[in-house]
């Protein structure tokens, strides 16, 4: 008998173990108005009505959850796409990469380094407190203090913001920054609520992320998605769609699969393998255009023998860019030429770039002293199109006598192998923001060497044009600058840039035309089909 | 029964530090450095020794094992994730019954395919089902979990859209996943299933039961099986272990926020102390089923709750035989 109830008992542990309760959501509000309204909108998002804005979800599928919605506090753009549905910044670039104002109605230099910010009347965070400049200058302090997006801030002197009234604030800088607009726009230097967050960490704010945005955040479910509702109070157009939603899908296949069913409405990084097979479903559109991407091929110039210009001259003349395109990204994209894509503020193609050519190739290295070529070692991380791009450029430098290995290493290894110099040839990518600085100071200047400086170039006249390029706010005179510096660069040769990158995203044509940009996409100008 | 149970419980001890000393040594000696992973490929160098001291990187090793055992063994505090500042232990916690509904679930059909057919294979050895069934329980050893979901997906969710491609929250959601788990598992219980069964029903004992007239389905399932069970609990055992770290693909295909997902993703961060807790926790639960799988045996075999109890201690037999003795005299 007891055996038969300890059998019994055992069953229904088992089952109730497979249906589980309810999964426990992570707590929202801390103070009570909020409460309210969250509790109304989560009831409002599973409610019934006839127009399809107010009861039909969006639902975003990308390929991670957001390590944290405190938009102070990210690296990626995982976590800064949902927390931007919740935050705002001063400025933001438009899709034809002219700034715009946002929080700030508009804005005037004193001098150099004094910028004197007019903010937005009427903006209120989403517990009901206005926006004034002191909220201003506490997110900018506290972006210059963190560790994640400082560099971005770095240039802000904290101790030189002066707030003139509430609505009118004086920023300081550490010197003349050309690149601070391109800086006010990224989502790292977003306006909280200082009165709500002024003794709150990381993880409260991720927790209860207050802003002034077109969303307010309703809830999470770990690991899973994260749930929005509009903001009924918001400053400007609010939002057409009601309720958001976005969803983690980290296998690329299945994003695409949930768009086929119906489980999402739009997805961001559409495989390249899932192209053709979007296109021909009447279902969904494809939106697909080039970003900010570079892909390149990275010398070690401090090490024998790449440390010879003609060597890498050589290398790169044998670097097939056409076979790299198509054997690692399907045929999309664009062949990289110099150091900054085409979308790139002052990018030209006006460069003394050699075309791939292996007789050339195997000459200039027969100049350099190696007429029979070398052996080298190329490290490539788990990225799989630059794994494929390394056995194209392995086969190639096989035909010029350099006998190239190339070893895959996990993530962090790589970093670690890469910042140590033992490596001869490494494979990388650099996403910027458009703006030059952001595109070239961090890969190429000295200082960044041991961080992002993956070619340890150390040259002179390359630190001289950064820190010009950087300080100088007159257009004309800055375009110069990077054109010069664009030219050195491809004359001391530290990379080969074989890719410039495109977005491919896909949504369904139950919303109305959604248009392609490079820069961040806005949800809440999303409608449905009437 | 309660005295081996005790003991297995303190032998937890020493097998939970020393794994919570390799796990801490061997994240300790990974290539990698957590603050470049957190900031990203194109952090700067003073925000990533920022970092570094920020999270106490800087410091030496046994500083840091000392400082984290400590906190473990004085406030039961497992530390705070590197990527989301958020405890340890709740980060695992909140992972950690969902792998446990889906390692569940994926053990549920693996009993429930597995154990008949192997049942039926060995009652009916040679026979076509017998053949059919080893054929297909290769295959479900030979096929990968991954390429198992993505298949499962295409036919129940794109083409028959019958049951939702991703997510967990309800019990239609868990059928694909634990389909593709079950499989496998199903493979080898029922294999197991099979050769313990046949090692069983060839005993005198089944033959003195089919003798006396007892009903065939009695003999199979009363007196044959109970004897079977005890490799197949061991197996089931070992498959729930493993379903519950080891279930990363499944996690991925079907965007099931799992424990073994988070282990994957903080290895790849090196987000040490989400990788140390929820090592040290799963050994913990593993521990657990262990003991479960031990104590059950005893629930099914009496022979080996005997061998728990322990045999008595020679003296007090021989005292017992004096006193016995004695009595005899009179």
């Amino acid at each position: 008998m007891k055996k038969k109830v300890l059998i019994v008992a055992s069953m229904i542990l088992m089952a109730l173990t497979v249906s589980g309760c309810m999964k426990k959501e992570n707590p929202v509000a801390t103070d009570s108005s909020q409460n309210q309204t969250t509790k109304s909108a989560e009831a409002e998002v599973t409610g019934a009505g006839d127009n399809l804005d107010e009861t039909k979800t969006l639902v975003i599928a990308h390929g991670a959850y957001p390590q944290t919605l405190d938009i102070q506090n990210q690296s990626d753009a995982f976590s800064s796409r949902p927390a931007s549905m919740v935050f705002e910044k001063l400025m933001k670039m438009d899709k034809d990469g002219n700034f715009q104002g946002v929080l700030a109605e508009s804005w005037e230099y004193e001098d150099d380094t004094h910028l004197v910010f007019h903010l937005r009347e009427g903006v209120k965070f989403h517990n009901g407190d206005p926006m004034t400049a002191e909220d201003v200058k506490w997110s900018l302090i506290r972006a210059v203090n963190s560790a994640h997006v400082s560099s971005k801030a770095s240039f802000i002197n904290q101790d030189d913001i002066t707030i003139i009234d509430d609505n009118t604030i004086k920023v300081g800088y550490l010197y003349p920054n050309a690149s601070a607009y391109a800086a006010f726009s990224n989502a790292g230097l977003s306006i909280l609520p200082s009165k709500l967050y002024a003794n709150a960490d990381t993880a409260d704010i991720s927790k209860n992320p207050i802003g002034t945005g077109p969303y307010k955040y309703v809830d999470c479910v770990n690991g899973e998605k994260v749930t929005f509702v509009r903001n009924e109070d918001y400053w400007g157009e609010k939002a057409h769609i009601k309720n958001l939603i976005w969803k983690t899908i980290t296998e690329n296949a299945n994003r695409t699969i949930e768009l086929e069913t119906g489980g999402a409405h739009f997805s961001y990084d559409v495989p390249t393998t899932d192209i053709d097979r979007i296109e021909s479903d009447d279902k969904l559109t494809l939106l697909m255009g080039p970003n900010f991407t570079i892909q390149y091929v990275c010398y070690n110039t401090q090490k024998a023998p790449l440390n010879d210009v003609k060597v890498r001259k050589a290398l790169g003349m044998a670097v097939d860019k056409e076979a790299i395109k198509i054997a690692a990204y399907n045929g999309l994209g664009k062949v990289g030429v110099g150091p900054m894509v085409s979308t790139t503020q002052y990018a030209t193609e006006d460069l003394d770039v050699a075309p791939f050519d292996l007789d050339a190739a195997k000459a200039l290295l027969a100049e350099a002293g190696y007429p029979d070529g070398f052996e080298i070692k190329i490290y490539t991380n788990e990225n799989q199109a630059r794994i494929d791009a390394a056995q194209v450029v392995q086969n190639s430098w096989a035909k010029i006598g350099v006998k190239a290995t190339v070893t895959t290493l996990e993530y962090a290894a790589y970093y670690e192998a890469v910042n140590s110099g033992e490596y001869d040839v490494c494979f990388f990518g650099w996403i910027s923001n458009g703006d030059p600085d952001n595109t070239l100071y961090g890969l190429y200047h000295s200082s960044m060497i041991g961080a992002s400086n993956y070619s340890h170039t150390n040259n002179p006249k390359v630190d001289e044009l950064l820190e010009a390029g950087r300080k100088e706010l007159d257009d004309k005179k800055r375009e110069q600058i990077y054109v010069e510096l664009q030219k050195e660069l491809v004359d001391y040769c530290p990379a080969t840039y074989y890719w410039q990158g495109v977005n491919t995203y896909a949504y369904s044509n139950d919303l109305m035309p959604i248009e392609y940009t490079p820069y961040d996409f806005e949800p809440w100008t999303y409608e449905w089909k009437k | 029964m309660l005295k081996y149970t005790l003991k297995r419980l303190l032998m937890m001890i020493p097998v939970l530090l020393g794994v919570s000393f390799v796990v801490f040594l061997l994240m300790y000696i990974s290539p990698g450095d957590p603050a470049k992973m957190i900031l990203g490929e194109m952090a700067e160098k003073g925000e990533i020794e920022a970092l570094r001291e920020t999270l106490g990187l800087n410091a030496g090793f046994w500083e840091r094992y000392f400082n984290y055992m400590k906190d473990i063994l004085l406030y039961g505090d497992l530390g705070i994730s590197y990527v989301t500042r958020e405890p340890v232990i709740s980060e695992v916690m909140e992972r950690f019954p969902v792998t446990l509904r889906l390692a569940s679930s994926g053990v549920l059909v693996s009993l429930c395919i597995g154990v008949p057919c192997g049942i039926i294979a060995a009652t009916k050895q040679y026979s076509v089902f017998d053949h059919v069934a080893t054929l297909l329980s290769l295959l479900g050893n030979a096929m990968p979990a991954f390429w198992m979901g993505i298949l499962l997906i295409l036919i129940f969710s794109v083409h028959l859209g019958w049951l939702p491609s991703s997510g967990y929250t309800s019990i239609e959601y868990m059928i694909l996943p634990a389909l593709t788990l079950g499989t496998s598992s199903a493979a080898v219980i029922m294999r197991m299933t099979r050769s313990s069964m046949l090692e069983v029903i060839h005993q005198d004992y089944i033959r003195t039961a089919r003798s006396k007239g007892q009903k065939e389905s009695i003999v199979i399932y009363f007196h044959a099986l109970k004897n079977a069970l005890i490799p197949v609990i061991t197996a089931v055992g070992l498959q729930f272990g493993m379903l519950l770290g080891g279930s990363i693909l499944t996690e991925t295909i079907f965007s099931i926020p799992g424990i073994g997902k988070l282990m994957v993703d903080s290895i790849k961060t090196r987000n040490y102390p989400i990788v140390q807790g929820g090592v040290l926790i799963l050994a913990v639960v593993f521990s657990f089923i262990n003991l479960g799988v031990d104590l059950l045996y005893a629930f099914v075999d009496p022979r080996i709750k005997s061998q728990y109890k322990g045999a008595k201690k020679s003296s007090e037999v021989k005292e017992e035989d004096a006193e016995n003795g004695e009595e005899g005299e009179d």
